[in-house]
């Protein structure tokens, strides 16, 4: 069965350069300043983020210009609960609140408050998944339809300010979350940290289990020939939707993760703009393969950090720039053209070890 | 009659691709549909599996009407299984995973999460298997394949999906003689006890499965018969078998 090996291929190099990336992220505390700590972790958060993207764009090709929404809903939810934490916050009094409104009462428990951020935006990419693929709209509408969805989402929120702080805003979180305890002390950001990269190593061995269960099989299979399933007796759009509402759910458990890490929450972590930065990571790591989406989003929110340093307002045209060259140049993104050199690399190899006929048996057989 | 089709028409904007079709067809029956290109031997096999809806007329099952239902619902709950024209296989998968997402009774969202493989789908797919000839190339991708090893892939997905009719669009298309000849056989022993629908241009091939045939042409049905009646058939020969001599001469 050599032909096995060459067409499967043992580990391919996205599990060791993901391995590389968990390391780093495991030994960064112990190295860095705890500023460091603080903008790392804010970016495990956008990989677990970018995970459930590669969930939908990559393993579905459901390509979700308005992504951001349910990290949106996550973060307001857990955010404004933490707010709440002593009382009404600075933007609910100036707007001439006096009591807490109903709907956030269930919020003063940050437990209650951490489950709904995982459970809204589910129910939430449940709706609109049921409305958007039980009416069959595919490809580009689907996305466009995307789009408008999170452009009323950032509408909404910016003139809902008494409830959502508006165009400003849900300040006055304590940062790593001061006013939370755990056994009696206070959990510190470093704790945060290591609570946001256990989750992500969870998200990450959950995608991959998604993508090789039957589940996965399927959702691939409609990615790349979706008539052909639905003659197995397969709905699609129930499959759709099962992969929207899990994607959702990382996505908003990646923006309850966020809120110790950032002690801000606002809609440039939920509109349209972020809702295109994760397109990015994904278009310029590659989508698929987890690996992709993860080196994605900590390459271009590192050199985010870096390059707005150097070029201030103008870093976005070196963002761009780079991005274009990329997606012309390997448009399978950096990681899936690591793989697919490697997978190449192998064949040859094979090739010379005159392995030929067991990696093209289609020229052996004859009837 | 099992599968009826009456007055059946589709109408694209005003060409009526099919129009006013009557068919019958008995249970465990192989029936050949033939025509020239464009006399809507394809859009029949849409309609009957659910990817066109006719706009006008019925598809009765065992008297009851399925047409204008979704193909999965086709597929799933009246047991029609298709194979499409050229072979259409997922890619990216392996020979036996390929087999297995097509395997009937495990399309519920439910069983994609609760699915083993059980030595009872291990038997049941290494049975395929052998029947399609692909024993030794299981784990690999269909992209290595040849083609027709590819047509018998799908062949033996629509053997996992285990349907009652069996609809097939040009399953010879682009084989080598020996393996259309191959493929006949394949029809003719692994699916005996299906009811099957072959659209086909191959009169060799033809003659090599079926017992009935229906000429179309035009939308419009021209001649039902055994092959020999067909194939002697002049108003046959002057629109169908004629031209298709004088395009292989050409």
């Amino acid at each position: 069965m050599k032909n096995m090996k060459l067409i499967l291929g043992n580990l391919t190099i996205d599990k060791y350069i993901a391995l590389i990336i968990f390391i780093g992220l495991l030994i960064l505390p112990l190295v860095s300043s705890r500023y460091g700590v603080q903008i790392f972790g804010k970016y495990i958060t956008y990989t677990i983020l970018a995970l459930g993207l590669d969930i939908l764009w990559g393993s579905t090709g459901l390509m979700n210009l308005g992504f951001a929404i349910f990290f949106g809903l996550g973060s307001y939810i857990f955010g404004i609960s933490m707010a709440i934490q002593k009382g009404l916050p600075a933007f609910m009094s100036f707007g001439g609140i006096t009591t807490l409104p109903w709907f956030y009462v269930p919020l003063q428990n940050p437990i209650a408050a951490a489950a709904l951020s995982v459970v809204i935006p589910a129910i939430v990419a449940l709706i609109l998944g049921y409305f958007v693929f039980k009416s069959k709209i595919k490809g580009v509408f689907y996305s466009i339809i995307t789009l408008a969805f999170v452009a009323l989402f950032e509408l909404f929120i910016t003139n809902q300010q008494i409830y959502t702080g508006g165009a400003s805003g849900v300040n006055g979180i304590p940062t790593g979350l001061m006013t939370l305890r755990a056994f009696g002390s206070k959990i510190s950001i470093v704790t945060w940290y290591y609570i946001a990269f256990a989750t992500l190593i969870g998200v990450y061995f959950f995608c991959l289990w998604l993508n090789h269960s039957r589940f996965g099989k399927i959702i691939h299979s409609i990615r790349d020939n979706e008539m052909r399933v639905q003659f197995f007796g397969y709905n699609p759009a129930v499959f759709k939707i099962a992969v929207f509402v899990i994607s959702a759910a990382i996505a908003g458990l990646a923006g309850l993760l966020y809120v110790p890490m950032s002690s801000f929450v606002s809609i440039e972590n939920s509109g349209v703009a972020f809702s295109t930065m994760i397109i990015i990571w994904l278009a310029v790591g590659g989508r698929g393969n987890l690996t992709g989406a993860m080196a994605g989003a900590l390459l271009v929110s590192f050199l985010q950090n870096i390059l707005s340093g150097y070029f201030g307002g103008m870093w976005q045209v070196v963002l761009g720039v780079g991005l274009i060259f990329i997606v012309m140049v390997l448009p399978k993104g950096l990681i899936g053209s690591l793989i697919e050199w490697q997978y190449m690399h192998r064949v040859h190899k094979k090739k010379n070890m005159k392995h030929v006929s067991d990696g093209a048996p289609a020229q052996k057989v004859e009837v | 009659m099992y599968l009826e089709l009456k007055n059946l028409t589709v109408d694209f904007n005003g060409f009526l691709a099919v129009h006013d079709v009557n068919m019958g067809i008995e249970k465990g029956e192989t029936r050949v549909i033939i025509g020239p290109n464009g006399a809507g031997k394809t859009t029949i096999i849409d309609m009957i599996t659910g990817k066109t809806k006719p706009t006008k007329g019925q598809i009765l099952l065992n008297g009851e009407d399925i047409a204008g239902k979704d193909s999965y619902d086709i597929s799933n709950s009246y047991g029609i299984g298709r194979k499409f024209q050229g072979p259409n296989v997922f890619d990216e998968m392996s020979v036996y995973e390929n087999l297995e997402v097509a395997l009937c009774g495990h399309t519920s969202l439910w069983s994609a999460f609760t699915y083993r493989r059980t030595p009872e789908i291990y038997r049941q797919l290494n049975e395929i298997l052998e029947q399609i000839d692909l024993t030794e190339q299981r784990e690999m991708l269909p992209r290595f394949l040849s083609h027709g090893q590819r047509q018998w892939l799908e062949m033996g997905m629509i053997l996992a999906q285990n349907p009652d009719i069996i609809t097939l669009d040009e399953p010879a298309a682009g084989m080598t003689d020996d393996e259309t000849f191959k493929t006949g056989e394949m029809i003719k022993s692994i699916m005996k006890d299906k009811t099957v629908i072959v659209v086909e241009h191959d009169m060799d091939f033809i003659k090599q499965i079926a017992k009935t045939v229906t000429v179309l042409n035009q939308g419009e049905i021209l001649a039902e018969g055994t092959y020999d009646e067909v194939s002697h058939n002049a108003e046959v020969i002057r629109v169908y078998l004629k031209s298709d001599d004088e395009e292989e001469e050409a």
